[in-house]
């Protein structure tokens, strides 16, 4: 069923994957095709009215997730720990060294964000930035708080941030981007106009599409616009 | 004003004191009695009076004029039937005719206003607590304690110094296999530090570990939730009981429990300059003793669990013993438990459904549970493992139902499912409450009083230190969601592994090494229209739940998102109190977290 909304869905959501992966400069080969998805999620129309379009596609060892007008866009990095426990991600992180400070890390998650459209300076008119460095109880008495490569970077109260930023210092790069309030970013709020009419297009009408109106169909309804060919979403 | 029955006097009023005052009128002039504007039925005033003699208003034509008293007879109130609720609490509406209130009173005439049923047994005082002692009507009943006879049994005794561990046997339990639950409040709500458990001998006991606690008074509380069936749950309280708590050390919850390394992070309550921990297994060997200098009045130490050899000598429980030097001898502390924990290695997620609350629950699942977390077309990586395995089949509508009746029973389908170690996620939508949920009977027509109560998933899993386990956590999980009735309770994510009942954060679980984990349970009786509008109505909003939950929002998010779902109009004129919702372990849980 809604086989049309489904497709733009799609387009619009591989279309954002593609838009953050390449700006990011992320080991995602692009454009994004479907075929590459380990995963793909669009949210049901039955709960579009509570905040629009949303939906969410994983590539490469990336995960990327749309809220649209709930105002979450979120890239992370999947299984970014490779699968250890806590008791030994803290064990296998803390024998190694990050190669970046706190200001650093604010510095990377900043230029990210910058990168993918976000107005950083009007985001910390209005919300103090933080870092911090995460840490464990050591096993050892001699050093009582073990620090962590890994640094949250947020935007907003702490507990409740607009902004978050997960960086591994020990790559310098990044392990999540959270966006909880995007209205500091440039990209369209919503991602899929006109979704009544959209729903409304009868599955046999749209299994008769031609590619050219399939074309036309995401030009129709899809506020950014995106080219349909260009990733590969033209089954 | 109407002034028509005013009396002007021109002698006294003469009080006299007696039984319940000092303001009985003995006379005037002229009369009081009888003088008023109404009768003593319109004023509410049968059973008072204004005499020393004790003389009803009762049938007179106008009411007294004066302060009425509860009329009495030998000292206590006028009971006229000798049943032991006094004539004016039968008769509340106060004009002495039962025949108009057989709805709302007890006959005051009439020992046995239902023959056979003791007034003060009647379910007319179900909400009345008839005695003073704090427990009402019906749960006097549940207890089959004399709801005349002052004894609330839910009482815990006060403890001027309480330290350690603290174990107070309760005199009372609970039927076995009924719906009710023994639950211990501390300083008002339910915490880790606090239990009631059931000793191998059947009694019951309340435990506090104080070592949770800071050291000073702490209020507890005994309550008993329970239900003569699923759709009404009660909660009673015993009266508050202050706790002395005054231990040497207060330990930093958290740090109670361990995985590869044991951290002490406690808080010294006396001046000291050095402390000496003795950390013994649970037979009382001594496997290391840890030394240093109390800083700014914080202990901090720790142990990788290893001998002087490099070999890990823990496996299970250990105790330790706090000594702190203040310059003479050392003062001691009552040995303080830390439990080992076991990580998470699960994935799959198990769904169950007791169905009846909606029409076609199957319907419900299946679309908005089931789906949603096999969005992927149930083939992705990223999608869950589903279980039990044959029923919640993405796109099909076949999600499992528990049911039990007489002539089946699926049960070991779902417990085989909830025990398979590939298991870490639990999502249950039925009947429940904070000692059990419930299926539904196999022909689909009544809720079934019985099911899994926490003790049968402790042991079931091996939790909670059951089966000879060491672990205190043998087979714990990420996520639990019990979404039915009054399932917020402690020992609902004990039995689940989560191990810590407040509400927190990835961050601190990092702090301790414990694997991100949380429950939701409900803290009120959620209900709903059992129509179709209502179940489309959940459906959008378990959508929400689970479809912000694969976009990778955080479980308070995501119930966040549920909440909103709830409030709009198109769903809201059919749910109730499905927004009571309270997690336990990370709010900022993910679906990645794994």
């Amino acid at each position: 069923m809604y086989l049309a909304y489904n497709y733009v869905g799609l387009v619009v959501l591989l279309a954002e994957a593609h838009f953050n992966a390449e700006r990011l400069n992320l080991p995602v080969e692009c454009p994004i095709q479907e075929s590459q998805l380990t995963f793909k999620y669009i949210a049901p129309p039955q709960i579009l009215r509570y905040g629009g379009f949303m939906g969410a596609v994983h590539a490469g060892q990336y995960a990327f997730d749309e809220g649209g007008g709930r105002h979450y866009r979120h890239v992370a990095k999947l299984d970014p720990f490779g699968g250890l426990s806590m008791a030994e991600r803290n064990e296998a992180l803390s024998h190694q060294k990050s190669q970046v400070t706190t200001n650093e890390a604010y510095q990377l998650a900043a230029r990210w964000l910058r990168a993918i459209d976000v107005d950083v300076p009007e985001l910390e008119k209005t919300n103090k930035v933080e870092v911090q460095q995460r840490w464990f109880w050591s096993h050892d008495k001699t050093a009582t708080r073990v620090l962590l490569p890994i640094f949250d970077v947020r935007w907003g109260r702490w507990d409740d941030p607009k902004v978050d930023v997960v960086v591994d210092g020990r790559t310098k790069e990044f392990i999540e981007l959270r966006q909880e309030d995007d209205s500091f970013s440039k990209r369209p709020a919503e991602l899929i106009k006109n979704v009544d009419q959209l729903l409304a297009i009868p599955d046999e009408e749209f299994q008769k599409y031609s590619p050219l109106q399939r074309s036309n169909l995401v030009a129709r309804f899809a506020v950014d616009k995106p080219d349909p060919t260009a990733v590969g979403a033209n089954r | 004003m109407d002034q028509s029955s005013d009396v002007l006097l021109t002698t006294g009023p003469f009080y006299q004191a007696t039984t319940f005052g000092d303001k009985y009128v003995s006379s005037s002039s002229p009369t009081l009695v009888n003088a008023g504007s109404r009768s003593p039925a319109a004023a509410g005033l049968y059973h008072f009076t204004t005499l020393p003699n004790q003389t009803k208003d009762a049938n007179q034509a106008k009411v007294n004029i004066g302060l009425h008293y509860v009329a009495a007879v030998s000292g206590k109130a006028a009971d006229f039937d000798n049943d032991g609720i006094p004539d004016y609490v039968e008769n509340w509406h106060g004009d002495g005719n039962y025949s108009a209130h057989t709805d709302a009173e007890t006959d005051w005439q009439n020992q046995q206003t239902i023959a056979g049923t003791p007034d003060a047994s009647n379910v007319i005082y179900d909400g009345t607590d008839l005695d003073g002692d704090g427990l009402t009507g019906s749960i006097e009943r549940f207890l089959g304690t004399d709801p005349l006879v002052p004894s609330n049994v839910l009482q815990l005794p006060a403890i001027q110094n309480a330290s350690g561990f603290l174990d107070i046997p309760l005199g009372v339990s609970i039927p076995a296999n009924s719906w009710s639950a023994l639950r211990l409040y501390v300083n008002g709500e339910e915490a880790s530090v606090g239990e009631v458990v059931q000793a191998s001998d059947g009694t019951w006991h309340a435990q506090l570990d104080t070592f949770g606690l800071a050291s000073r008074p702490c209020l507890l509380q005994l309550a008993i939730s329970f239900a003569a069936d699923p759709d009404s749950w009660q909660t009673a309280f015993g009266r508050l009981s202050l706790v002395g708590v005054g231990n040497i050390v207060t330990v930093n919850p958290p740090t109670r429990l361990f995985t590869d390394s044991l951290h002490i992070d406690a808080v010294a309550n006396i001046p000291a300059a050095n402390y000496r921990v003795e950390i013994r297994d649970a037979g009382g060997t001594l496997l290391k003793t840890l030394t240093g200098s109390v800083q700014a009045g914080a202990i901090s130490d720790s142990w990788d669990l290893k001998d002087g050899n490099g070999n890990v000598i823990v496996s299970g429980p250990v105790q330790a013993t706090f000594f702190l030097d203040t310059g003479g001898t050392p003062l001691v502390s009552a040995p303080a438990i830390f439990q080992l924990l076991k990580s998470i290695t699960g994935q799959a997620f198990a769904i169950a459904y007791a169905g009846y609350r909606f029409p076609r629950s199957d319907l419900l699942l299946s679309d908005n549970v089931v789906d949603a977390l096999c969005a992927g077309e149930g083939f992705d990586p990223g999608d869950y493992d589903l279980l039990p395995n044959n029923y919640n089949v993405p796109y099909a509508d076949n999600p499992f139902e528990w049911t039990i009746g007489t002539t089946s029973e699926n049960t070991s389908t779902l417990t085989d499912a909830l025990a398979n170690q590939n298991c870490a996620n639990f999502y249950w939508q039925g009947h429940g409450g904070p000692n059990i949920i419930s299926p539904i009977s196999d022909t689909h027509t009544t809720y079934v009083n019985d099911g899994l109560t926490p003790g049968d998933v402790a042991r079931l899993l091996g939790n909670r230190g059951q089966a000879g386990n060491a672990f205190f956590n043998n087979h714990p999980y990420r996520l639990v969601i019990l979404d039915a009735c009054n399932t917020w309770a402690i020992a609902w994510a004990n039995v689940f592994g989560i191990p810590l009942f407040g509400e927190e954060t990835k961050a601190v679980f990092t702090q301790y090494g414990l694997d991100p984990c949380a429950f939701v349970g409900w803290r009120e009786k959620t209900s709903q229209y059992p129509t179709a509008d209502a179940r489309n109505a959940y459906g959008r909003c378990l959508n929400e739940l689970f479809g912000n939950w694969y976009t990778g929002q955080t479980l308070k998010q995501c119930l966040t998102a549920y909440n909103t779902a709830l409030k709009d109009p198109l769903n809201s004129p059919y749910l109730f109190s499905f927004d009571s919702w309270k997690i336990a372990g990370c709010s900022d849980l993910t679906s990645r977290d794994r």
